[in-house]
C-alpha cells in the first residue's frame, strides 16, 4: 500500500486536490455571511467606511486572484514534476 | 420534531414553492431552478465562445480568453457577485433588479468553468479526428461543427450535469444581495416563526439535496451508459473521465 498504492493513487488524484483546494480558498468568503471577519467581510467594511467601492472591491479581487494563480501555479508544478516521477 | 416540520410545511409550501408571486417577486424553489435553468443556457454559448477563442492560435483571442477564465476561477463567486452589484450599476447608471445581476454574474461564473469542460471535452478526443476532418476537406469551423462538436458535447453531458448542479447551490448565493430564491424564502419562513430555526433549515437542505442527489444520480448513470457506449465503439478512452477532473467546483 505504502511504496505501490500511495505514490500512484497521490499522483492520479493532484489535479482534482490542487481544484479543491483553491475551490475551497474561494469558499472561505462565505464565512462573512455568519459574520467571519475574513476578507471579503474586511472589504466591505472598508467600503461602508470609505464609500470607495471601485477601490475596495479591486484591492480585494487581486488579493484573491493572487493567493488563487499562486496556488495553481504550486499545483502546475507538483503535476509536473509528479508527472517526471511517474513518467515511464 | 417531525411534527414541527410537517406544520412547518403546511403553512408555508407556497412560499416555500413560488414566493410572493402573485403580489411581489416570483421567489422560492420556482425562483431558484428559473435562475439556474436559464443561467446554464446562457453560459453555454458564451462558454462555447470562451473554449473555441482558448483552442485557437491568434493571441488577440488566446490571451483575452485565458485572462477571463482565470480571473473567473480565482477570485470566489461572491466577489464577483459584489463586483456586478456595486459597480455596474455606477457604470452603467441605473439600477438592476437583483434577479438580473444574479444571473449576469452566474453567467460570467459558470460560462468560465463550463468553457474548461468543454476544452477540456474537445483536448479529450485527441487530434487525429481534427486532422481526418480536415484531410477530407473541412474548413477548420466546418470540422469543428459537424466532427468535432457533436462527438466532444456528448461525452460531455455529464460534465455539464454536474455544473448545472453546483449552479443550483451557487444561487443560494443570491441570499446575500436579497435575491428571492428559496433560501431568501426559508429566511422569510425562519423570521416569521423565530423559534425553530434548526426545522425551517432542515426542510431547506433537505429540498437542495433532493434536488442535488436526484441529478448527480442521473449524472453518473448517464456517464456509465456513456462509457459504455465508448468502449463498445474500441479503443478509445472515457474522455468523461479527463473532463470531470477539471471541474471539481463543489
Amino acid at each position: 500500500m505504502r511504496y505501490v498504492m500511495m505514490p500512484q493513487a497521490v499522483r492520479n488524484a493532484l489535479p482534482a486536490l490542487i481544484n479543491h483546494t483553491v475551490s475551497l480558498f474561494k469558499n472561505s468568503s462565505l464565512a462573512m455571511a455568519i459574520g467571519v471577519s475574513e476578507l471579503t467581510h474586511a472589504v466591505r467594511e472598508v467600503e461602508n467606511l470609505s464609500f470607495r467601492v471601485f477601490e475596495a472591491y479591486t484591492i480585494a479581487t487581486a488579493i484573491y486572484l493572487a493567493c488563487s494563480l499562486v496556488l495553481m501555479a504550486i499545483g502546475a508544478a507538483l503535476q509536473a514534476r509528479a508527472a517526471q516521477v511517474g513518467g515511464r | 420534531m417531525i411534527g414541527d416540520i410537517v406544520i412547518i410545511i403546511r403553512d408555508n409550501w407556497l412560499l416555500l414553492l413560488i414566493g410572493q408571486y402573485p403580489n411581489g417577486p416570483l421567489g422560492g424553489l420556482a425562483a431558484t431552478l428559473i435562475l439556474s435553468v436559464l443561467s446554464i443556457a446562457l453560459a453555454f454559448p458564451v462558454a462555447m465562445l470562451i473554449a473555441l477563442a482558448r483552442l485557437s492560435k491568434s493571441p488577440f483571442l488566446l490571451w483575452p480568453s485565458t485572462v477571463l477564465v482565470y480571473v473567473a476561477r480565482g477570485v470566489p463567486l461572491l466577489m464577483l457577485i459584489f463586483w456586478v452589484y456595486f459597480v455596474v450599476p455606477l457604470i452603467i447608471g441605473t439600477r438592476i433588479p437583483g434577479f438580473v445581476t444574479m444571473l449576469v454574474t452566474l453567467v460570467l461564473y459558470e460560462g468560465a468553468f463550463l468553457s474548461e469542460i468543454i476544452r477540456a471535452g474537445i483536448v479529450a478526443l485527441g487530434r487525429g479526428q481534427m486532422e481526418a476532418a480536415r484531410s477530407l476537406g473541412h474548413s477548420y469551423m466546418g470540422a469543428m461543427a459537424w466532427v468535432i462538436l457533436p462527438q466532444a458535447l456528448y461525452n460531455m453531458i455529464p460534465s455539464i450535469l454536474s455544473q448545472f448542479v453546483s449552479t443550483i447551490k451557487d444561487t443560494t448565493l443570491g441570499y446575500v444581495i436579497n435575491v428571492a430564491d428559496l433560501t431568501f424564502a426559508a429566511n422569510q419562513v425562519n423570521n416569521q416563526l423565530l423559534t425553530q430555526p434548526f426545522q425551517v433549515f432542515f426542510i431547506l437542505a433537505l429540498i437542495y439535496f433532493v434536488i442535488c442527489w436526484s441529478l448527480t444520480r442521473a449524472a453518473i448513470y448517464l456517464e456509465r451508459r456513456i462509457s459504455n457506449k465508448r468502449s463498445g465503439r474500441g479503443g478509445q478512452v472515457p474522455p468523461a473521465m479527463s473532463a470531470r477532473a477539471l471541474t471539481a467546483e463543489p
